[in-house]
């Protein structure tokens, strides 16, 4: 029991280690900013957090436990493999944020630069202890949750915020205490809202204008077990549980109001 | 980096030898899904099925699109937030993910990429298959305990979880 704790204390130490490989990202200020809660253009869709899949302009990126792979969508019925990035690490999911691309691994969070779509450049990584872990992010922050436990491998659950507004140093810039988090998303109607998937303890809303240490739970609905999370136009919430798809009237944020559920049968 | 798997393998080696004081003890862990059907290449066009384990959400215009784990994409005009329908399910063995563009579905099916045509979304047409695109993973995505693959029991679809004797596997 005290090696386990021995390692644990090794594994946090490792985990305040973040490191940047490659130097500087030069953000493309012309970019289209592409928001999970937004559509990047008329014809594509958006996921939740979750998500192994995600498509940036015609080049659709996919993870699996061991590759980022790239595909041009060009000929929409046939697309083409690119590129193939063996990772040599978990990976959990994928997130496109303004020419960057957030892969929530394992061992952390990788960033990636994709100025050139079909050849991701690794700017940064972020390494915690062992978890699953999904991410999304805004310009200057990305935030990560550590969900631990047997099935995990780790042994903390939590909110990791990043301070990302220097890719050459990545920061921890706060952390919240969580019980079973899952997918998290940054709410459409209020930038300074992040919700929080937070399983069987329910939905979470961090105000996060403060981002850093001294961020605020505003909003806790513990009557749903929830997984995933989607802020969508119209002020439209939708929310993934283990007992179906809510959706929620959040033209205030923080005060829900169900619309309609699509029942687990 | 290197570390890092070190300390992790540490940890792996702690956790078999915790686990090893506790005989024939029932632990929590994942077995593998096998499908069950013949051809799991077959992708089918449904009016529409009951939602079961829902793995992912996808926003499409006026569509919402679930994934249901292992099974395939339900498709619900949602036009109506307060009163989503379904119009149609796509049956696509072992799918855990998708992402649509154009149109068109892009998922996975076990180790292939299928394309699927939803211009009419209630119609949903087979366009394409890429052959051989994703790792088969013997695994499931959580730590922990599960019952080995055996691969004459067919294709690994999907992970559930359930109480494990004396697990041989871990990850």
């Amino acid at each position: 029991m005290k090696k386990l704790r021995l390692i644990f204390a090794g594994a946090f130490v490792l985990g305040a280690l973040a490191s940047c490989e490659k130097e500087e990202v030069t953000t493309n200020e012309d970019e289209v900013q592409v928001m999970p809660t937004t559509k990047d253009q008329a014809s594509s869709g958006y996921g939740g957090s979750l998500s192994q899949f995600t498509i940036v302009d015609n080049y659709l990126y996919t993870i699996d436990y061991r590759t980022l792979n790239i595909f041009l969508l060009d000929n929409a019925e046939n697309p083409a493999l690119t590129e193939s990035i063996d990772m040599g690490v978990g990976m959990e999911t994928v997130f496109a944020e303004n020419g960057r691309l957030f892969v929530g691994a394992n061992d952390g969070v990788h960033i990636f630069d994709i100025t050139d779509p079909r050849s991701p450049q690794e700017v940064c990584e972020f390494n915690h202890v062992t978890s699953c872990d999904p991410v999304v992010a805004n310009d200057n922050y990305a935030f990560a949750t550590l969900r631990g436990g047997t099935e995990c491998g780790g042994s903390l659950s939590q909110l990791d915020i990043i301070d990302i507004s220097d890719l050459d140093n990545p920061q921890l810039a706060g952390e919240q205490f969580l019980m079973n988090p899952y997918g998290l998303g940054l709410s459409n109607v209020d930038p300074n809202i992040l919700y929080v998937c937070d399983g069987y303890t329910g939905l979470k809303a961090y105000d996060i204008s403060t981002s850093g240490w001294n961020i605020e739970m505003v909003m806790e609905k513990g009557d749903i077990d929830a997984l995933d999370v989607i802020s969508d136009a119209d002020n439209n919430l939708i929310v993934l549980t283990r007992g179906g798809i809510y959706q929620y009237d959040a033209t205030n944020p923080v005060d829900l109001v169900e619309k309609s559920v699509i029942p687990v049968q | 980096m290197k570390k890092a798997g070190i300390a992790f393998l540490v940890l792996c080696t702690a956790g078999v030898m915790v686990s090893c004081d506790k005989d024939k003890e029932q632990v929590d862990g994942w077995k593998p899904i096998y499908s069950t059907e013949a051809n799991t290449e077959t992708v089918e066009m449904k009016a529409s099925e009951p939602l079961v384990n829902p793995g992912r959400i996808y926003v499409y215009e006026n569509y919402l699109m679930v994934n249901d784990e292992g099974k395939g994409i339900h498709i619900y005009d949602n036009s109506n937030q307060s009163n989503p329908t379904e119009v149609s399910f796509i049956d696509i063995p072992g799918n855990m993910d998708f992402s649509v563009r154009n149109n068109m579905i892009y998922a996975d099916n076990i180790t292939d990429m299928v394309i699927v045509d939803i211009t009419d979304a209630s119609q949903p047409v087979f366009k394409n298959r890429i052959k051989d695109i994703f790792p088969v993973q013997q695994f499931p995505d959580e730590f922990g305990a599960f019952e080995c693959v055996d691969a004459s029991r067919g294709t690994v679809i999907g992970w559930e979880k359930t109480k494990l004797e004396d697990p041989k596997c871990f990850r």
